[in-house]
């Protein structure tokens, strides 16, 4: 098999792994709950901010007949799962597994 | 004619999706990349080691937005009829710290396709990357394409040059150009300094144990996130359209996105100490239904 089908086949396995362990991890995300996993740090402030933006696509919609059709929880999905697997698939890729 | 495609910040998320949907129209796209020493075409590997485009479809060239002759060569070689520059130094925040480089990128690189165009004399029509940024301290609610723009960082200022640059051209030299003012969209291709793909990407490495905690900046902020094959389609019709004109692409309803992890303790402690303050997972779990939405999900 080529390294990326033995990678595949690898995140597979995982994946089911995960699927039956779903109630396990669960629980061990209950006792983790008091661990601090989101800080704040002024490093990352900027000198002069941008609080808000909203914009009317109104023109568009008009005159291009473009809307946008993702809802803001499909995008945050869609992009978790990606980066589940991409950090999966890295995670074993270093260890050798 | 045949349809040409050319496409400036090919390696970057919007580079990459507008690449893809360009090639499922039938174009033939080509691509500006820079030299670098580490590998930076990851988002389209996959479309340049597809038999079905590579060296026939789909091209690359070494180039810069910083390089008038390169890019007057490039668009003699090409003749482009669609110009579509997304290159850009289009980190905020870096901006900061590499001032005139965006400047020199952001603004002067616009302005030196823009003269190409004209010294070639190539019947062409050139899209230009605007951004929701150029609003900065915004003058009213909800922004639309004849709201006052007040930037408020470097790469606000230089792109509010590539703006109006974009459209003296167009009213002066009767060239089709226009700015799509785009407001945030991201995807699984969002370079992981940006917030988004921040957060994404540190759930998933902390529900994996990777990562202990997230450390992030201005919780105030509030955006509108879509998703960014969506507004490629969007910029593609703009240069579809008959008139060349400006539009601003966002979703329609404001769908509140405040950051996740934003709360009113967070914001008076990061304020009043200057030092910025922690989350504890329970706090989060109790004021914040997207990091649970989040773990759920990426379990399932």
């Amino acid at each position: 098999m080529q390294s990326a089908e033995v990678l595949r086949s690898k995140f597979t396995t995982l994946n089911q792994e995960l699927r039956t362990k779903n109630k396990e991890l669960s629980t061990e995300y209950k006792e983790l709950i008091n661990k601090t996993v989101v800080e704040v740090s002024p490093s990352y402030f900027r000198p002069t901010e941008v609080d808000l933006l909203i914009g009317n696509p109104a023109k568009a919609k008009e005159k291009l007949g473009w809307e946008a059709k993702t809802k803001l929880n499909e995008l945050v999905r869609l992009m978790v799962k990606e980066d589940f697997q991409e950090v999966t698939l890295k995670w074993y890729t270093l260890n050798n597994v | 004619m045949s349809k040409i495609a050319l496409i400036t910040g090919i390696t970057g998320q919007d580079g990459s999706y507008l690449a893809e949907l360009l090639l499922e129209k039938g174009y033939e796209v080509h691509g500006v990349i820079r030299r670098s020493s580490s590998f930076n075409t990851g988002r389209i590997d996959h479309i340049y080691n597809d038999p079905k485009y590579s060296g026939s479809k789909f091209f690359l060239h070494y180039g810069d937005v910083t390089d008038t002759s390169n890019i007057n060569r490039l668009l003699e070689k090409i003749e482009p009829i669609e110009i579509y520059n997304l290159a850009a130094q289009s980190h905020v925040k870096v901006s900061f710290e590499v001032p005139e480089y965006t400047a020199e990128v952001d603004a002067v690189g616009t302005l030196r396709f823009l003269d190409a165009i004209r010294e070639t004399g190539i019947k062409t029509k050139f899209y230009q990357a605007s951004t929701s940024e150029l609003y900065g301290k915004v003058q009213e609610i909800p922004q639309s394409e004849t709201t006052p723009f007040y930037p408020r960082s470097p790469y606000g200022v230089a792109k509010l040059y590539g703006y109006w640059i974009v459209k003296n051209y167009r009213e002066a030299y009767n060239l089709f150009a226009v700015n799509g003012i785009l407001f945030n969209h991201e995807s699984p291709r969002r370079g992981e300094t940006f917030v988004t793909r921040k957060i994404t990407r540190a759930v998933a490495r902390i529900v994996l144990g990777l990562q202990d905690k997230l450390v992030l900046g201005n919780l105030d902020a509030k955006r509108d996130w879509g998703y960014a094959p969506e507004y490629c389609e969007g910029m593609w019709r703009m240069l579809q359209h008959d008139q060349a004109e400006d539009f601003l692409l966002q979703p329609a309803k404001h769908i509140q996105s405040e950051n996740s992890a934003n709360s009113p303790s967070a914001k008076s402690a990061s304020k009043s100490t200057g030092k910025g303050m922690v989350l504890t997972k329970k706090e989060l779990s109790q004021r914040c239904k997207v990091q649970k939405f989040f773990v759920q999900s990426s379990l399932h």
